[in-house]
């Protein structure tokens, strides 16, 4: 490692030890002022042994707290203590141990993925036209009789052909030959150092056949061997590269949402161009149509409409007027519009959902940290067989001896192993992004396939958490007053869901906003209240709210409904009837779910009757009202005690505990507020029927990991002895390498077609 | 079969000069999108 001792003259990366700057791809912790999170791209980062030797090499440093690498993603996550370290410090050690990181702000991710798909293109074009010039010339040499071919034309021939290897070993070859260099040099056994070692012997011993034939190492050349082999690799990896750029493609795209630059009202008025990380809270900002809003804030001037469905799974366009709420990330779809900036950076919601799948992405499932122990001792396996292949056939064949090793070294080049779990996680992860559901941890995956119990909550899971007016009564001796009115304006100021579901309801009804409210106040717990003037009411003073706040008398003993009255003085104006409604789906959704063979149960915080009639509607055999947070999580436990899989699903937000205790919680609606929902997966929207195909995509992306590791074990286990009784020339094992890797990613691309509420 | 000595070095100079083309193509992006611009001329702009 480099020494700090005189950082200034030697790191390039001090540019990076301003809090604005790390700010850029780092968040800080909630409770913790100096601990930082940032995650960082490190683009040489192919293989479970590359991240392993990142995640060890960082982990020693005094400050760096948490060190999680993706191999599968190309990204770094690292929890770190600013007043014990510096971002300068663990970029300079990044470049120490020979995997440069990069930042990964949305630039940067871009323009990188670019060119490393621009280089691994390149690279596979070189060697894959090379390969063929070879075959051109190896291929008379198989098939023509001895004599056919005058020696001198056959020595040519080699000649070409070397020729054409050198720039497949000199060039194409290059990613894994370096590889293979710094991890030994590291002292470390590498993914790329059975195969760079495979890749040497064979040139050497061809180059040895071509210029100085006639020794032990004899005259035939593997320039078609060496070239295929190289092609294939590649081949692999360029399937790799487009795979990841699609599985991560996700996220990267909700990254790069957010424009780079913007139009801001300046002081006199006029608009200027600023650069969108300038944004302050208060600005003006004027958004065109097709634009994506840069920030969260108000409508000022104009009104338009927004699709807001990467960031609420809401698919219809939303109405936005004149001082709505609109957020970050969202597009502004039909008018130009001036919005006032409210909330910029890290506190929008859009910002919270980046993180949240940005953390998901380098968090390793259970199956995953097992491909990452295995590793190492595999690499030594496949030397020690290598050598043992040598050893076993010297003294009858030199030549074969070295060429089975090869084959040994080329056969089991790993890749397929290590890549089974993670490729086919990101892939899924990546489609169910698109479709609206966010997994914070890919462990979600694998708990979430062996689900057999369900767990509901009621509201805002299973109902709609607003309310809806069922039946109004007016009182007859009042119909002459403008019922309306008062109702539209006294609840225009209050958020309270009745308000809000009583203003919308007086608007239908043709109520006007716009009376004068005298000493209004909300009372907690009762309801609202205020001074009204108008003309032909016999008191001005105005309640809206509960029985008991208004002093009215109960009409009925109804439990399923929720009662509210309008209150004039002693007089009783009106009284409305307020119900949950059951979201659409729900019916469709539970079906599904019993026919599935799943266990459903229905535990709400409601009263008994509301809780026992939606169970009944739904046909849910199992439900208990009045349960408060803790009758919940014992009766989880219970569940867990008798060996279910208990899927908690709920608000995400008022049942912390049970979320916790249940082996996988989703949260349900677009109404969280991402940064605190605890749940292991988030859908957004509100339908509820994405969980049966949800449970479904993830069964069947377990089945297909199991597929994956069954496949490359058993295809390791049949090529070694194969290799070493020499059976397998070296463009075969370089053949069955390639493939057995790219049937692992070609599996996993068959997650990436998940079709909503389908089985 | 004699021209076979010229032939060969010329192939394997041939190949160089294609995989100069090749290297154009690929550095100024011909590969990047191969659906879109099929599509492209029948789109309104």
């Amino acid at each position: 490692m480099l020494s700090l001792t005189h950082p200034e003259t030697q790191n390039p990366w001090l540019g990076l030890d301003i809090q604005s700057e790390w700010e850029r791809f780092s968040q800080r912790h909630q409770a913790e002022e100096a601990i930082w999170t940032s995650h960082v791209w490190v683009e040489k980062m192919h293989c479970a042994a590359c991240s392993g030797r990142i995640e060890q090499s960082l982990k020693q440093m005094p400050g760096v707290l948490g060190v999680y690498a993706s191999a599968a993603s190309k990204r770094v996550k690292i929890v770190w203590d600013a007043s014990r370290t510096h971002p300068s410090a663990w970029f300079q050690n990044f470049n120490a141990i020979g995997y440069p990181a990069l930042p990964v702000t949305e630039y940067h991710a871009l323009t990188d993925r670019t060119r490393e798909q621009r280089m691994m293109l390149w690279r596979l074009v070189v060697a894959v036209f090379c390969m063929m010039q070879v075959m051109m010339y190896a291929y008379p040499t198989y098939v023509s009789a001895s004599n056919d071919i005058t020696p001198e034309m056959i020595q040519l021939m080699k000649w070409a052909s070397w020729l054409l290897t050198l720039p497949v070993m000199l060039f194409s070859a290059t990613p894994f030959l370096s590889q293979a260099y710094l991890s030994l040099r590291q002292r470390q056994l590498g993914m790329d150092v059975p195969v760079a070692l495979g890749i040497v012997v064979a040139f050497v011993m061809s180059t040895l056949a071509t210029f100085a034939p006639g020794s032990w190492w004899g005259d035939v050349t593997y320039y078609d061997s060496l070239t295929m082999f190289v092609s294939f690799l590649l081949i692999g990896r360029w399937v790799d590269v487009k795979l990841r750029n699609r599985t991560a493609g996700a996220l990267e795209n909700m990254m790069r949402r957010i424009p780079n630059a913007v139009q801001k009202k300046s002081d006199d008025g006029q608009w200027v161009q600023i650069a969108a990380s300038n944004i302050n809270v208060g600005d003006i900002l004027l958004v065109l149509p097709g634009e994506v809003f840069a920030a969260d804030g108000d409508i000022m001037v104009g009104a338009t409409s927004a699709d807001e469905s990467m960031l609420t799974g809401e698919s219809e366009p939303v109405i936005k007027h004149q001082g709505d709420r609109v957020i970050a990330g969202s597009g502004n779809l039909t008018a130009m519009v001036e919005m006032r900036v409210e909330q910029v950076g890290a506190g929008t919601q859009y910002h919270a959902l980046v993180n949240l799948m940005a953390s998901a992405s380098t968090e390793k499932p259970g199956i995953a940290l097992l491909a990452d122990k295995l590793a190492q001792p595999f690499l030594w396996f496949v030397l020690l067989a290598a050598l043992f292949a040598v050893i076993f056939w010297w003294t009858t064949d030199p030549v074969k001896a070295v060429m089975a090793a090869v084959a040994v070294l080329v056969v089991t080049c790993p890749c397929a192993l290590s890549l089974a779990t993670p490729a086919a996680m990101l892939a899924s992860a990546g489609t169910f992004a698109k479709g609206g559901v966010l997994i914070r941890r890919l462990q979600a995956i694998q708990a979430m396939s062996e689900v057999d119990t369900i767990v509901f909550d009621k509201t805002g899971t299973l109902t709609d958490s607003l309310l809806h007016v069922q039946q109004a009564t007016l009182n007859t001796e009042a119909h002459h007053l403008p019922i309306y009115d008062v109702l539209a304006s006294l609840t225009q100021r209050s958020l309270h869901p009745v308000s809000k579901a009583l203003h919308q309801f007086a608007l239908t009804q043709g109520g006007q906003v716009g009376l004068v409210l005298n000493e209004f106040e909300e009372i907690v717990g009762g309801g609202l209240q205020a001074n009204i003037s108008i003309q032909a009411m016999p008191v001005s003073a105005v309640k809206l709210g509960n029985a008991a706040f208004c002093g009215a008398i109960e009409r009925s003993e109804d439990a399923l409904t929720r009662q509210v009255y309008l209150m004039s003085g002693q007089m009783q104006l009106a009284c409305f009837d307020l119900v949950e409604e059951m979201k659409a789906n729900t019916q469709l959704a539970i079906q599904q779910l019993i026919s599935q063979g799943l266990d459903i149960q229905l535990l709400s915080g409601d009263k008994i009757a509301p809780v026992l009639r939606l169970a009944s509607q739904l046909g849910i055999p199992v439900a208990l009202g009045l349960q408060k947070a803790e009758d919940k999580l014992q009766r989880v436990q219970t569940l867990q005690r008798q060996g279910h899989k208990v899927l908690m699903v709920g608000d995400g937000l008022n049942d912390g505990p049970v979320i916790a205790a249940a082996h996988i919680s989703i949260a349900m609606g677009s109404g969280v507020p991402l940064t605190q929902a605890q749940a292991d997966m988030v859908i957004l929207g509100n339908d509820l029927s994405v969980l049966v195909s949800l449970i479904a995509h993830c069964k069947k992306t377990i089945f297909i990991v199991k597929q994956n590791l069954v496949w490359a074990a058993v295809y390791n286990a049949a090529g070694v002895p194969l290799a070493i009784m020499g059976w397998l020339p070296a463009w075969l094992a370089g053949l069955g390498m390639a493939s057995s890797s790219l049937l692992v990613l070609v599996n996993a691309l068959r997650l990436t077609h998940w079709q909503k509420g389908q089985v | 079969m004699e021209i076979a000595f010229i032939l060969i070095p010329l192939a394997v100079m041939l190949v160089f000069v294609i995989l100069g083309g090749l290297w154009w193509a690929i550095q100024t992006g011909q590969f990047e999108d191969l659906e879109e611009e099929g599509s492209r001329i029948l789109e309104q702009d």
